[in-house]
């Protein structure tokens, strides 16, 4: 008899070594099963048919690295525009060069964007795009004393990447120990089944894995701006491989006595089978080739695409997820923060017109979002983490071409300065999330379930949605 | 003789062998010494053992305090072998990131911020009141600050509560410039 076979005989090494076996080898099947089963639901009721004209979307975009918002809005009033100058010094955007923001607002001031910014100025100015002014994680209205004391209105871990990445996707404090599910799955759990007539998520990130679509009881269905996938072995186009596939296939049409066997065959079989039907949804949607061929620009693509078959997907509420990175500027930042800038604007004025080309701007939300926005001052070359930070919101449905929340008071050592130029924040995430979720058809007594915190705050509406 | 001598005679010479067996076995044990005089070294005076009987013995530890304000504190000098020539630069970094380790057993999590705000705790502002850094640390500039070994503040990247990069601004004492000093680890994945 072999020893390892005899449980009495096993000692802590080959225990630990065979669990460990059984641990991996038992979370890849499921991990399989899990991403089968999405697959699956995703074509199951594809030719029930949606009322096309009851949809509704919202795309994140979230900008990894914390995005230099000090540079995306600036105020462009000779004495505002000085201090600005010499709050950033370097990092200063010649007043000559800011592209010119013809706001609605009626409180006398005025902004420009920063000038690689053209599509998203064209935008704002034609009412499509709305920016909301020192957006930051806060539990509660807080003050500089608030801050210096530590007070409960204010997150944990603050200046720290993921953990404000997480806040910011969550909304709730220390959150992965308690409840690890991020606003937009909390906003899905809500709607899902009320609006989809699909079992598929309505969870879509294209941008793998990440806390803001983590539902209570959905969870996201991950695929890439290529479409999606199942096994690698159906993939490749050699003699080899496509009698490797055929072999597989006959492997999963096998009549299993097992149940674990023929649990895993039958789903296998269907979510190939309907991983196919999505395929050729996307397949069949336009290229929008407007859109720029960038790492978010192929990942909006795909999101049009998807957005475009949503009658076919069986979809009539739709949370999307799309990022890109390289926000963190702490090094010579002027040029590469242009770059970042530059691509994120090509992105969205190249998805509004996707939509446009397919008459969904009016039912599709898109907004930014970031770990935090960065010191006003310089650290001598870049910008280090900072607190609150301005966003952008667009689409059809966006009272556009206003500026919402306060934008701070640029002086160091203003109320809203916890040093260096952090910004206290003065809109939080609930507020800013609770806006587009109210859009998305979440009612005012179900906003505490996404938003615990909300109630905390005067305002649970910033207005900048119709 | 009669045989109640006899008797008598054995009775005695019994007696008489058991004592002589009772006093040998006597000699033969050791002595028992006082417990205080065990492993002592040389005689101690009364009054001197009084002495050191008199001085209070170590406590049991209390309970962490959760007071931020805790008086009482730790002192570690984590820094003793920051910026010493035998060192190399990379070293020194190893040498902050292995306290900021030491910091993360203890605490669990480690402090998020600005380079003032790490160095604070650091110093003694956190709940356990740890010195790891004593304020006449020769590595502290007269801002406080923990500098390298060309005299500029070293960088506290703040990636998650468990984890900080460590960056020396290098020979150039410009940060994020092409000499930066980091953890090779740190290298490869920035």
């Amino acid at each position: 008899m072999n020893p390892e076979s005899n449980i009495n005989d096993v000692n802590r090494r080959s225990f630990l070594r065979l669990t460990a076996c059984a641990a991996v080898g038992t979370s890849s099947l499921f991990s399989t099963l899990f991403n089968l089963r999405q697959l699956n639901a995703a074509a199951a009721d594809a030719t029930s048919g949606v009322d096309v004209d009851d949809y509704k979307a919202i795309v994140c975009i979230f900008l990894y690295g914390g995005n230099d918002s000090n540079n995306l809005l600036i105020p462009s009033d000779a004495a505002t525009y000085a201090t600005y100058a010499a709050g950033r010094e370097q990092l200063a955007i010649p007043r000559t060069e800011l592209l010119a923001l013809n706001s609605l607002n009626t409180d006398g001031r005025s902004f420009g964007i920063h000038p690689s910014m053209t599509g998203c100025q064209e935008l704002f100015n034609s009412g499509d795009l709305a920016m909301v002014a020192n957006v930051g994680t806060l539990l509660a209205p807080a003050t500089l004393s608030d801050y210096r004391n530590r007070t409960a209105a204010i997150p944990d871990h603050l200046f720290s990447h993921s953990d404000q990445q997480v806040l910011w996707q969550t909304s709730i404090n220390e959150n992965a120990s308690i409840d690890p599910s991020g606003w937009g799955g909390r906003i899905a759990d809500l709607i899902h089944s009320t609006h989809n007539d699909s079992s598929i998520s309505m969870l879509v990130s294209l941008s793998g894995s990440n806390f803001f679509q983590v539902g209570r009881t959905l969870l996201p269905f991950r695929t890439d701006a290529n479409g999606s996938s199942t096994y690698d072995i159906l993939n490749g186009w050699d003699t080899h491989a496509t009698t490797r596939a055929e072999g597989f296939r006959q492997l999963l049409d096998k009549d299993y006595a097992n149940v674990m066997e023929k649990a895993f065959a039958d789903i296998s079989n269907s979510a190939i089978k309907n991983a196919d039907t999505f395929n050729e949804a996307i397949t069949a949607a336009d290229d929008f080739e407007m859109l720029p061929d960038s790492s978010l620009g192929r990942q909006l693509r795909m999101v049009a695409k998807m957005i475009q078959s949503r009658q076919v997907l069986g979809q009539r509420r739709q949370v999307f997820f799309v990022a890109t990175g390289g926000f963190d500027t702490h090094g010579p930042q002027l040029d590469s923060h242009a770059g970042l800038l530059g691509g994120l604007d090509s992105a969205i004025k190249g998805f509004h017109e996707a939509l446009g080309s397919i008459e969904a701007q009016d039912c599709v939300t898109s907004f930014t979002a970031s770990d935090f926005g960065r010191t006003f001052d310089t650290n001598g070359r870049g910008s280090d983490h900072g607190w609150g930070g301005h966003h952008l919101v667009m689409g059809g449905a966006v009272n556009g071409q206003r500026i919402y929340g306060d934008f701070p008071d640029l002086n160091f050592g203003s109320s809203q300065d916890t040093g260096r130029g952090r910004w206290l924040p003065t809109t939080s995430v609930d507020q800013y999330g609770a806006t587009i979720a109210r859009w998305f058809g979440i009612p005012e007594s179900e906003l505490p379930t996404v938003f615990p915190n909300i109630g905390n705050f005067a305002a649970s509406n910033l207005g900048f949605m119709s | 003789m009669t045989p109640k001598f006899k008797y008598a005679n054995f009775a005695i010479a019994v007696i008489a062998l058991l004592a002589g067996g009772i006093y040998l076995g006597t000699l033969l044990q050791p002595t028992p010494r006082p417990p205080e005089q065990a492993n002592k070294g040389p005689d101690l005076s009364p009054k001197e053992v009084e002495r050191i009987r008199s001085i209070p013995k170590p406590k049991a530890p209390s309970p962490p305090t959760t007071d931020k304000a805790a008086t009482t504190s730790t002192r570690i000098n984590a820094l003793a072998q920051l910026n010493q020539p035998n060192n190399d630069p990379q070293t020194d970094i190893r040498i902050i990131e292995h306290l900021l380790e030491q910091v993360h057993t203890v605490f669990h999590e480690l402090p998020t911020g600005e380079h003032d705000e790490i160095v604070a705790f650091l110093r003694g502002a956190n709940p356990r009141g740890i010195q790891y850094i004593p304020d006449n640390d020769p590595n502290l500039n007269d801002d406080g600050k923990v500098i390298d070994r060309w005299g500029t503040p070293f960088f506290f990247h703040t990636l998650s509560r468990h984890r900080i990069e460590v960056r020396s601004a290098g020979p150039d004492q410009l940060h994020w410039s092409e000499d930066d000093v980091i953890t090779e680890s740190q290298a490869t994945e920035s």
